[in-house]
């Protein structure tokens, strides 16, 4: 096995750990910092992909922004995890257990079901075993992005600013409070 | 040299851990997370492809850049209604919210 399969593995592994603790850490600020941790696997696989820039962006974009913006919405919230209320009699909690299995049945059924499609559409493609040729000298440069993005991709950039533009000026809106109004 | 299929499946499943999460969980917070593994898992398939069969093109980058500015707005409104509604019922339950029910 070469060293980058080897680092592919290792990094997809805490990838995937992280993820799963995102959604069953009972802390919910720890579920936050799991999901910091999630992305980071995931720049390290943009760099296993020779893809530097994004990698630089993920970790800038994700990890530094997305990241600290949800854990202060933590904090402000201050609210924490769904409140569970008090303890109810036996037969009650029997049934609650049976409509939580059935409450988390389905969306396993949903979430499995897509992942092992997708991997079987895979496997039947013959992309699977596509290894990856090197990639030319002056391939994928920060340079090529760029000129890419302000001639072809003009019209979709300006969009983009717009989009944020308007999620900037909506998430005030939104979060002013009533009397400021 | 990584086979493709790996990358493919890798992201497969990270995609299917976000689909659970944000199927299953109540807390709006928590919620918004499982939809930023998605949205990672897409950028990780965008990268993946352009590598391997496309390589040297930047166009794969620059969805992945595009995804991630759509997540950034994404995540900023979520967070400003989930504020809003802590506000307003100290209470993020998503089963619990029904302004705007009829």
């Amino acid at each position: 096995m070469n060293t980058t399969l080897l680092a592919f593995f290792i990094v997809a592994f805490i990838s995937l750990v992280a993820a799963w603790r995102v959604i069953t850490d009972p802390s919910i600020l720890h579920a936050g910092l799991w999901m910091g941790l999630s992305f980071v696997g995931v720049a390290g696989i943009f760099l296993l992909l020779e893809a530097e820039f994004l990698a630089g962006v993920q970790v800038l974009v994700y990890v530094g922004a997305i990241t600290t913006i949800i854990l202060f919405g933590i904090m402000l919230s201050d609210v924490g995890e769904v409140r569970v209320g008090p303890e109810p009699p036996g037969w009650v909690q029997a049934g609650a257990a049976w409509h939580r299995g059935l409450r988390h049945a389905f969306p396993l059924l949903v979430a499995a079901g897509f992942a092992g499609t997708m991997l079987g559409l895979y496997t039947q493609s013959g992309w699977g075993q596509l290894r990856e040729r090197p990639l030319e000298l002056a391939g994928l440069s920060v340079g090529g992005i760029g000129r890419e993005l302000f001639s072809t991709f003009a019209l979709p950039f300006e969009i983009a600013s717009l989009v944020l533009l308007a999620a900037l000026l909506g998430a005030i809106v939104l979060a002013m409070r009533e009397e400021e109004r | 040299m990584i086979p493709l299929g790996y990358i493919l499946g890798f992201s497969a499943l990270l995609f299917g851990l976000g689909l659970y999460g944000a199927l299953t969980r109540r807390n709006a917070i928590r919620m918004v997370m499982s939809i930023e593994l998605m949205l990672n898992a897409v950028n990780v398939n965008f990268l993946a492809f352009s590598r391997y069969l496309n390589p040297g093109d930047p166009r794969g980058s620059i969805w992945a850049i595009f995804v991630m500015t759509v997540a950034a707005a994404e995540v900023a409104l979520g967070l400003a209604i989930i504020l809003m509604l802590s506000r307003r019922q100290d209470d993020i339950d998503v089963d619990k919210v029904h302004s705007l029910q009829g």
